[in-house]
Order: C-alpha cells, then structure tokens, then sequence
C-alpha cells in the first residue's frame, strides 16, 4: 500500500480518480461561466465554457440583497455548527451502548433507531407536534425539527464501532475499573474519529442544504431565514414570475437575469463550503491507531 | 419476540399520539359544533346571524364586541408576487390600522406569503388551527380546502350590510362565482376576465418586414376593435420571419398551457370532461374534449407550425418564459392573452418594443368567459378564523372601501407612490418598478381594483378601469356560468388522469409531435384516459352539471 | 438480585447515554407518527387527526387506480436496485482508489470533488443537465454529436436514453456518500494486518480481497439493509427536475414519488400523501425484515436487529 508509489494499480486508480474528478469540476466550472455570462447570450446560444459576452448583473441583482445574504449565511453557519455539533455528540452516544454485543435489550434499541427511518408520519402531524412545543417564528424552528438526531448517521456510527473497536479493548478498560463515560471518552472517541468527521460532514450538509424547517416553521419570522430559504425564496419568486402565463405576472419579471441568476443563487449557496472545506480536509486523516491507545 | 416488539412498538406510537391528536382542533371553538363530520358542509358557525353591526363606536358580531379601544385581531394572508420592502411593509400596516381601528374596529396583520409555496403554507396553518382569518383561495385547491373543513362558507353572511356592498362591486353573477356545491368559499377579484389573445410580436422585425403596415400595427393599439384574425393568417407572418431571419424563433411556446388561445373550451376546472364551446356555445353535454375536432384542429394546427419550424424547439420542456426569451433578442412573438395597457407590460417586460395582434381564439371574433375565468383567485375566510363576521367585514371592506384597498395595494401617499394630476398614481420620485419598497401590484388577484387608483405606468389614464371593464364586453358567457365541478369525490381518478394527461399534455399543445404522429398521440392520450377512469369522472360531472342546470334555470 | 444489582450498575450509563438521543427520536419521529392513521380518515381540520371520520382504505385507492401502476413500482424497484448495486461497487472502488493514492494533495482533491456534488440542489443539477442535453443548444447536438458525425437526439422525448442517465447523474451526485463511509471504514482497518501482509509478499488485489473487503461487509450490509428499506421511495428531484417532466419519457423517468406528486399537487389531499407514504414505507419495513432475518441466519452479529 506504501511504499510502491508507481505500482500499476495506483496509475490506475489516479486515472479514475482524474477522470471523475474532472467529470465533477466541469459542470462545476460550466455552473460557475453561466454565472457571469451575459443573459441574452445565455438564453439565446445555451450554456457554455466559452461566452460570448460576460456580464455581473445576476451578481449585481444579488448584491442588492446584499445585507439580507449576510444574515442568512450568519444564521446558517450559526445552525449548521450547533447543529452537526449536537448531532454528532448525540449520535455517537446512542450509537455506542448499541454496539455493545452483550447489552441487554439491545436488538429493542436498535429496531427503535431503525423504524424512525421507515416511517414518517409526514408534515401535518410533525407541524402540530412542533408548533405546540413553540419553536415557531423562532431561531430554534431551524434547529431542532429533523435533523437533530439521524437514524442513518447512528446506525453508521454504530456499525464502525461494532466493527473497528475490538471487545478487547472494552474488557480490558473494565478490568481497569475505568468507567462506561471514561471508555467512550478515551477509548471510542479517539478511534471512532474516522466515522464521526464523515457523519459529521454528512450532518452538517444537510442543515446547510436545508430550507425546508425555515418554510414551515418561520411564516412570521422571516428575519430567521437562512441562505437556503433566503435564495430558494428568490430561485422559486424568480421562475414563478417568468414562466407565469399571466401578463400581470410576467411584467414583474422584468429587470430580473433570470436564468444567470439562478446560476449564480446556486454558486453563492455552495461557495462557502467549498472554500472552507479543504481546511477541514486534516480531520480526515486516520483516526488513532489501537498502538496510540493502548499507551 | 419481533412480533412482540413490534406491537409494544406500535402502541407507544399511538398511545403519544393521542396526547398531541387533538392538536389540529385548536383556533376556533366559537364556531361551536366543531366536529362536523360531513365533510363538505362548511359553515356550522354563525349560521343565523345578522353578520357585524356598528354603533358607531362599538362593533358587534354572534362572537363578540369590539371598539376602538379593544379592536379585534384579525390576520390578513395574501401572495406578495414581489419583493417588499420589510420596513416598508409595517409602515403600511400601521398606517392601515391608523384608519382600520377606530372605523373598522379591527387591527389588521398582514401575512404575505410567497407565490409558490403559500398553498402549502396555508394547508398547514389550516390543520394546525394558526390564527389566520382572511387568505387567498385558488379555485384548484377550493374543492379539497372546502372537503377538509378549512373554509368558512360566506353563504348566510351575504344578506348582511356588508354582503351586499360586495354584491355591489362584483355583481350578481360573480359575486356568487366561488359557489361549490352550496358552499360560498370566496369572491373573486374585480378584473377583466375574458378569453381574448393573440401574438405579442418584436416592433422592429414587423417594421422590417411590412408586417407593420400590412396589420396596421403602427397606432400600437392595444384594446380590442372587436374584430380578431384567424390563426392561418399567422402563419404568413411566421414564414415571413423564418425567411428573413432563419436563426429567429417565430413562435416561442413553453410547457405552460395555452390551449385556451386556439381553441373555446370549458374545461370545467379541470379538462376531464368540458363543454366543446366552438361546436356548440349553447350545449350544456360533458364531452371528452381531447375526442373533439376542435381540440385535434387546434393540435394539427401547432404540429404543422412545429414541423415547418415556426414553433421553438425546446418547447416542450421550457420553463423560461416568455420575457426572458424576448430579451435574448432570438425569439419573434409568442401567444398570449392581450387587454387595454398590454403593451405597456409587456414592452417593460420584453425589453423591447411590442406589436399586439388580436386573433380568434377558436369560433369567433368575441372572447368567452367560463367560470374559472372570473373565479381564479379568490378571497375567502378560514375556518380558523375566531369571528369570521369581522373576517367577512374586512373582506367587504377590500370590495368597497377605496382607503383600505389603496393603502394596501400602493402603500402611503407621499411615501410610497404620488397622484398625478390627472388623478392617476405612480411610484414617488426616485423610485421606479425595478427599486421601490412597496407596491404590491396585485390588483388582478384580490378584491377590488376598480375602487382604486389607477397605476400610472405611463400608458394609462384615469379612465382605465373603464376600458378593462369593457373588455368584457364582447364575451360571450359559457351556458353554464357559475358552475363549479366538485371533483372530491373523485379524487382517486383525478390522481390517475392528471398523470395520463401530464405525459401528452405539452407534447400535444406545442406541436412537438409533429404532424404525422398527432392522431397516434391523441388516441394514446385516449387510451391512457379511459384506462385511468375518464368515463366516471365524465358522469359525475354531466350529473352535477345537470342538478346545476335545473336548480338555475 | 446482587448479580441484577451488578448488572444494572454496569450498564446503566450506557441506557442514559441512549437516552438524549431516543428521547429525540421520540419526540420527532414517534409521536408524529400516529399521524399515519390519516391514511386511513377522510380528513377534517376542524376534527383533527383523531376525530376524523375513517374511510378504509379509500385513500390507498389512487395507488393503483392508474394503467401505470405496475410502471411506476416498475421503475421504482429497479432504479433503486441499480443505485444500490452501483453506489456500492463503484463506491468502494473509488474507496479503495482515494485511500491507496500516495500524494496527499490529490487524495485531498478527489476527496473534495467527489462531495461536492452533494451541495448541488437538483434544480441545478437539472439545468446542468439541460444545458448538455437542450434539442436546440444543447452541448450533445450542438458539439459532440456532430463530432462523430451522429445526427441531433431528441433526448427530452426518447425514453430509452433515461435509464443511463439517471443512473449517471445519481451515480455522480451520490457517490461520494457511500465513499466517504468507506473510506473512514478502511481508515479504521488496523494497518499492522496490511504490514503482515505486505512482507508476506501478497498482492495489491490479494490485500483488497483479504484484508480489506472482509473489514468493509458489516458497513456495506448496514448500508445495503438501510437502502432495500427505501425501496419504494426515490429521490424526487432526481426523477423530477432532472427530466424536466416531459411527458414522453415517463415511461422510463415516472416513480411512486413522482406519480404521487403530479396526482396529488392540485388537490392538496392530506389522506392521500399520508397513504401513499404508508404504502411505500410498509412495504419496505417488509423487505427490511425479510432481508434482515436472511442475514441473521447468515450472520447474527451483521443484522441490523
């Protein structure tokens, strides 16, 4: 795995991964161009790498929001961290006693995790449930329904640590009289890290992706709208108002670079995390080796 | 032992559920009754009242009284179709309860809602009894909202005072359009409402090619002369342009429907079952209106445009629309509705100059009107709503009180628009339609737009409301006016045909099938409708229909 | 009892540390969950959920009312199938690739882009597609099809081409989910057994094969168990925005969702959605168990309960 750097596997793989990666950045780069290419172009000669005519206006439209769109990235990172932190902190701690062999009444906690991912009983009830616990119109309507605990992530987690962490390991803390909270703390923490930074990035995508709690729940707070409600508002008023067959509508339409635009909405929405997850890309690296542990 | 697990699962389930069940009964407990399990009978509450009356200084309603001091609440939905101002907005709102407080004796809170997603923003604060008393109704969605128990029915409230300034602004006959089943879900807005299109063309390429003369366009003439082309004439015009300028789109069409600018159709809301009005504009008989000549006519017509390469190609799956595809400056003309201050719009819209030109619809030269046609959104009164009586008031209010239609459609004089001297407005200076903070635009929408001022946008004066009132007309009226099918019972075949009819439905109206496959496409179409439950939807409409006729004639 | 006394003092911390987490799932998931009986009421919201008026199975009726009804379950099964099958082959491959790449810089890259996708919204990922697929301006027709001297496809009207790229696109949107699962999961492979291995001069494939394929089964279960149990559901803007609904191609691009939408989003009918969500979520519970008790005869410690 190491030390043959130019084995013929890994040629191989490196040409997969170039290809697919570039398969990846081009329509990335195509989404960027359409971004600033002037409108009439666009939808005159379709999208291209190479414009004709560039032009900042769908840019200069967002700008006009400008100050809205800075409070909405506030509001999204603020949830996105406290979010994926809870989400990870909670998910980790329902995911080890599950993946305990011996815990009695364990296979109940697992099917109890599990069917919340089966069924749902769909936004009527999940409206009524949280409106009367008064998240409505408030900061936490963006962060508590949903996403706060994930079946998926905890069954994940729990299938790493089943997996990854020898019983061993467990019995020989116990002997050591070390206890459950000390165990997960230095012991499956540290060597669960892989599994945890990758479901923690799975987590916090989803609340940045989200726009769906910020509809529902804040229909007289719009001031709380985060960046995906805020450009979904605008992508969804934008294409209402274009492909609306009611002259009265369409005239609303009119200074609006609509298409560019929408280009431009999506950059914006995935900018920051493309910016700031390289920095976040050391997490990944190996968790603790069992030697580092077991020291 | 999973069995075991699994029930003791399920119970617990049901038994938390129980707790929080009951939740969606909240908000109104004055309307008394308030498990009524028919279904579709909306009004249990207040159904013997006098409606609101007034001292002067107290407002009494079947739910209570209000004064100036102690005014009612009352929580005001509506779509906003532009951006407003936040600031802007609260200062609107203030300044109409200024006025709303001690005339009204009610405080009202605005609730906008985005266009695409109030429907469901409503159906939600619906079923979780939110407070909500007056909102928006789209006639697609009255049959179910009605069926769940969402809408409050007006019918006792119109011998009141305050029904009758409503009767007043719309009329008889509209002012009842929003009547389903018996049960009065909402007013639709004064507007113009036939059926009256044709081309909206590029100025320049129909000055470059004699089109402008030929038509005698030059006068830019907008408001109907009662006289309309026929289709085929549209198609020396297309070959003219396609000639000239081959890179050019003569006709842009997209996804959305505009069957209604080729042919005369009572859909009877929802085109599974429909009156053929350009075979017979007296017959009240459901027919399948996809097996008519009329509707393979107009079909044939587009298949030939699209293969001769009149039609743009993307047609089928476009979305853009059609500003943005008359600003790229490829696109010649597409079809549209057309009325008095169309070109003005449309001109602002497209970025470029306009021509209109009328063309029949189907039969004749007039325009009609169907039901949906005037009842398209409406005004109505949640069940929610705590004393739908000052609800109702409010609602009359928008139809006959010029002050609080003005203030909420244009904001504050002086701040948000000013008069003009020929009694016209327009925004204040230093604001135009691309940076003001408020002006919400949406006359054609809700209440009554007649009572208000006219929006000067450079193209109309005071007299406009005039024109567009008789726009109306030369309509003639669908023979069966003022009815509205009642589909939910048949929402299991409804599910079924929409799919059928989604999966032809722009293929057929763009023409992108081409000419030698549209009596294949439309006996496929046929076929999947018969199959999804066509024939039924098609009696129970004819047997609602026919109770209609004999109830109104 | 002193043995039970033990016991319980044992693992009692590990119960409260379940406990956030359950009560949470309790809280949003369970209690609303009652309101799947909707499914089976004629609903009233002056009633509420329990006071409504039961109509049997009246609501599950539009499931099947259609000619369709075996096309949808059709595609439905099917699409799910090969995204299970590809995300897990081409998953661990890319893996497999990402963790054996020397230069850390391009383990990072392609680490990277294969998330990336993810952010994208699928309206974009629509128009993206558009804007090779479009008859009239469309990369496809305008540049590459021309350059094998092959004639413009109607792509929006050709049902056949949509089969390969949904697969495709859900393919690029998707993968770097399992992929990055895996990864972490071969990061957690001990590395002394691939030391071990190496001086016993094993092969590269005969590494992956031993060592690293054995380690990944529980994960590849879990997730394979996790995805049979959504059979019936599919990702809506997948098969909605990127078709951009045209009709001619349903044949291949219409599933449960999709048909449940289109049916279902002018009527707004709060009995029918809920129908339709138990439908399509029984039937997955069903599977699940099934594929569950399989894998338990097979191997107790990989099922999943």
């Amino acid at each position: 795995m190491r030390e043959k750097p130019f084995s013929k596997f890994q040629i191989l793989a490196n040409v997969v991964m170039i290809i697919w990666t570039l398969l990846i950045i081009l329509p990335f780069i195509l989404l960027f161009m359409s971004s600033i290419t002037d409108e009439n172009i666009l939808v005159a000669n379709g999208y291209s790498f190479f414009p004709q005519k560039f032009s900042g206006a769908a840019y200069g439209y967002l700008m006009q929001s400008g100050q809205k769109i800075l409070t909405a990235y506030g509001i999204s990172i603020l949830v996105t961290l406290v979010g994926t932190a809870i989400n990870v902190s909670l998910s980790a701690l329902m995911a080890y006693p599950l993946s305990i062999r011996n815990l009695p009444g364990r296979k109940f906690m697992n099917f109890f995790v599990f069917f919340t991912m089966l069924f749902n009983g769909g936004i009527v009830p999940s409206y009524l449930l949280w409106t009367s616990l008064g998240v409505k119109d408030t900061f936490f309507a963006q962060l508590l329904p949903n996403f706060l605990v994930s079946a998926w992530n905890v069954m994940m987690i729990r299938t790493f640590f089943t997996t990854s962490i020898p019983d061993s390991l467990y019995e020989a803390a116990e002997i050591d009289g070390a206890s459950q909270m000390k165990i997960f703390t230095s012991i499956v923490i540290p060597l669960g890290k892989p599994i945890l930074v990758t479901m923690g990035t799975f987590a916090g995508l989803t609340y940045w992706n989200d726009w769906t709690n910020g509809l529902y729940y804040l229909v007289r707070n719009k001031n709380l709208y985060n960046i995906q409600n805020l450009l979904n508002q605008m992508v969804t008023n934008i294409q209402y108002l274009a492909s609306s067959s009611n002259s009265n509508v369409a005239s609303a339409a009119s200074a609006i670079p609509s298409t560019a635009i929408q280009m431009a909405i999506a950059f914006v929405a995935i900018l920051p995390i493309m910016l700031i997850f390289p920095f976040f890309q050391k997490y990944y690296s190996k968790g603790l080796t069992l030697g580092g542990v077991k020291g | 032992m999973k069995k075991k697990l699994i029930s003791s699962l399920l119970v617990l389930a049901m038994a938390f559920s129980l707790l929080t069940g009951c939740g969606g009964s909240g908000g109104n407990d004055a309307g008394g009754a308030g498990t009524s399990d028919s279904g579709s009978a909306g009004s249990d509450a207040g159904s013997e009242t006098a409606g609101a009356t007034s001292d002067g200084t107290t407002t009494k309603t079947s739910y209570g009284e209000y004064t100036a001091e102690n005014p009612y609440h009352l929580t005001f939905a509506y779509v906003e179709f532009y951006n407003q101002d936040e600031a802007a907005r609260s200062a609107v709102q203030d300044a109409l309860n200024e006025y709303m407080v001690p005339n009204y004796h009610m405080e009202v809170e605005f609730l906008p809602m985005g266009a695409a997603e109030w429907q469901s923003t409503v159906q939600l604060m619906l079923s979780g009894g939110d407070p909500l008393d007056v909102m928006p109704v789209y006639y697609v969605n009255a049959a179910s909202w009605i069926n769940m128990n969402g809408i409050f029915d007006m019918t006792p409230l119109m011998e009141t005072a305050d029904g009758q300034k409503i009767i007043e602004a719309l009329g008889e006959d509209n002012a009842y359009v929003g009547n389903m089943n018996g049960v009065l879900y909402g007013f639709p807005a004064n507007k113009e409402s036939v059926e009256l299109g044709g081309l909206c063309m590029r100025a320049d390429i129909c000055d470059e090619l004699g089109i402008t003369e030929e038509y005698g366009l030059g006068d830019k003439n907008d408001a109907f002369s009662g006289e309309a082309l026929d289709w085929k004439e549209a198609e020396k015009i297309f070959a003219k342009v396609k000639e000239a300028h081959p890179e050019m789109i003569p006709l842009y069409m997209s996804s959305q429907d505009q069957l209604n600018r080729f042919a005369d159709f009572d859909y009877l809301v929802d085109y599974f079952g429909g009156l053929d009005l350009q075979a017979d504009r007296n017959s009240t008989t459901v027919v399948n209106i996809f097996e008519t000549d009329t509707f393979k006519n107009a079909v044939s017509l587009l298949a030939d445009w699209y293969d001769k390469g009149y039609i743009y190609k993307d047609a089928a799956t476009d979305t853009q629309g059609t500003a943005t595809m008359m600003k790229a400056g490829n696109t010649f003309s597409y079809a549209t509705a057309i009325k008095p201050g169309f070109l003005a719009e449309a001109e602002t819209a497209n970025g470029c100059e306009c021509y209109a030109l009328y063309f029949k619809t189907g039969g004749g030269s007039d325009g009609y009107i169907t039901t949906t046609n005037v009842s398209f959104y409406n005004t109505g009164i949640a069940n929610n709503s705590e004393d739908p009586e000052m609800a109702f008031k409010f609602i009359s209010a928008l139809y006959s009180d010029s002050t609080v239609y003005n203030l909420w459609q244009n904001g504050i004089e002086g701040v948000n628009y000013k008069l003009l001297d020929d009694g016209t407005a327009y925004f204040v200076d230093g604001e135009d339609g691309g940076n003001f903070k408020y002006h919400q635009n949406t006359g054609w929408c809700m209440g009554n737009q007649f009572n208000s001022l006219v929006w000067n946008d450079g193209s109309k004066s005071a007299d406009y409301w005039d024109l567009l009132r008789t726009h109306n007309d030369n309509a003639y009226y669908s023979p069966v006016f003022g009815f509205l099918w009642d589909s939910s019972n048949y929402a299991t075949q409804i599910t079924a045909l929409n799919n059928a009819w989604d999966t032809y439905r722009a293929t057929l109206l763009t023409g992108s099938c081409g000419s030698a496959n549209v009596d294949s496409t439309i006996k496929a179409l046929n076929d999947a409708l018969y199959a999804s439950g066509l024939e039924e939807v098609m009696a129970g409409k004819q047997e609602q229909l026919d109770a209609w006729v004999s109830a109104n004639k | 009892m002193g043995s039970k006394a033990k016991k319980l003092k044992r693992y009692l911390p590990l119960y409260l540390m379940f406990l956030p987490g359950a009560l949470y799932l309790l809280i949003n998931n369970y209690i609303p969950m009652g309101g799947l009986v909707v499914a089976f009421k004629q609903y009233n919201v002056r009633s509420g959920i329990w006071g409504s008026p039961w109509n049997g199975i009246e609501n599950f009726r539009f499931l099947f009312a259609t000619p369709d009804a075996w096309v949808i379950t059709r595609n439905t099964i099917l699409y799910n199938l090969a995204f299970i099958a590809i995300n897990l082959v081409v998953g661990i491959a890319f893996a497999i690739f990402i963790c054996d790449t020397v230069n850390k810089k391009l383990q990072k890259v392609y680490q990277s882009a294969i998330l990336f996708p993810y952010l994208m919204s699928a309206v974009i990922i629509g128009y993206i597609v558009f804007a090779f697929l479009s008859q009239s301006s469309g990369i496809m027709n305008n540049s590459i099809l021309p350059l094998f001297g092959k004639e413009p496809i109607n792509w929006y009207s050709e049902a056949k081409y949509w089969p390969f790229i949904l697969i495709f696109v859900n393919t690029w949107k998707g993968i770097g989910y399992g992929c990055l699962i895996y990864i972490s999961s071969i990061n957690g492979i001990d590395p002394s057994l691939y030391e071990a291995a190496e001086l016993d001069g094993a092969t590269k494939w005969l590494q992956i094969k031993n060592i690293t394929l054995p380690s990944l089964v529980p994960t590849i279960i879990t997730l394979t168990l996790m995805n049979v149990g959504r059979i019936f559901y599919s990702d809506f803007g997948l098969f909605y925005q990127v078709p951009r609904n045209a009709g001619m191609i349903y044949s291949t691009t219409n599933v449960i969702d999709t048909y449940v939408y289109r049916g279902l989003m002018e009527q707004s009918n709060v009995g029918m959605s809920a129908a339709a969500g138990f439908y399509q979520s029984i039937i997955g519970f069903i599977l699940v168990l099934t594929a569950n008790m399989v894998v338990r005869k097979i191997s107790e410690e990989n099922a999943l309960f």
